[in-house]
């Protein structure tokens, strides 16, 4: 469970739609830690913060890897992208989005669990 | 319930066919066992969440609820309380299904620790862990 001091105010939509998408980032950390099998494309589920999204994209380990080398980058399935984000790229299977400097990219950043600590 | 070779760690293991109609009294079952343990309220609250939302993520997204076996397992290690929740169904796929990111949304957001484990011979297996003294 997440210590209430972890958890960011949330003062917006776009904020609140911004820690939706932490949350589903921290589900797929988990698919990530589980994989017993390396190889081959992996199922992760769709990180844009729409609750009811049902969406799964498929990746390798090293794509996935790529994304999350930057807090405030998100997988998402092509088409779910918010107005306030920027897309840093797309395909067919999959499109990474961006979190924007100012609190949204805050919320990225202050969630992340590879992030430093301290 | 005990099991052989774990009599130093408190265990409580369910196993069988299940359906929807099964997921009330699993949840009852595990919550027991971690009042037993000496859970938190907030841990049990968490606890009970997240295995309620396993369960029925395994029938519902597995089985394509229509049911089918399942095996949760849970212990007690060290103040922690860890679950796993494993059916044999269809394996975590790029099939969209209802609701199956806000149930594991729920409970990542329920445990201190969570994976998700695929397995060889098919299904998945959730990985959980709680600490049985977390607060409100």
């Amino acid at each position: 469970m997440a210590d209430d001091e972890d958890v960011p105010a949330i003062e917006t939509p776009e904020e609140q739609f911004a820690l939706n998408e932490t949350t589903f980032r921290d589900v797929n950390e988990g698919i990530e830690a589980g994989r017993r099998e390396r190889e081959g494309l992996v199922p992760f589920v769709c990180e844009c913060g729409v609750l009811g999204c049902t969406a799964v994209v498929e990746l390798s380990l090293g794509e996935y890897e790529a994304v999350r080398a930057e807090s405030r980058c998100f997988l998402v399935a092509p088409g779910h992208v918010a107005e306030f984000e920027e897309v840093r790229r797309t395909g067919d299977n999959f499109a990474v989005i961006a979190k924007p400097d100012g609190p949204l990219g805050d919320i990225a950043d202050r969630t992340d669990p590879r992030g430093d600590p301290g | 319930m005990s099991r052989s070779g774990h009599a130093a760690v408190p265990y409580l293991a369910i196993e069988g066919f299940v359906t929807s109609a099964d997921v009330g009294g699993i949840r009852k079952r595990v919550r027991a066992f971690g009042i037993d343990h000496g859970a938190s309220a907030a841990a049990l609250a968490a606890i009970v969440l997240a295995v309620s939302e396993a369960v029925a993520n395994a029938v519902v997204h597995g089985y394509d609820s229509a049911g089918g076996e399942l095996r949760v397992e849970v212990d007690v290690e060290e103040n922690e309380l860890e679950v796993v929740v494993a059916d044999c169904g269809r394996g975590f796929t790029s099939a969209p299904t209802r609701g199956l990111g806000l149930g594991l949304g729920l409970m990542r957001e329920s445990a201190a620790e969570f994976e998700i484990r695929d397995q060889p011979s098919g299904g998945v297996e959730v990985w959980m862990r709680f600490p049985l003294d977390s607060a409100a």
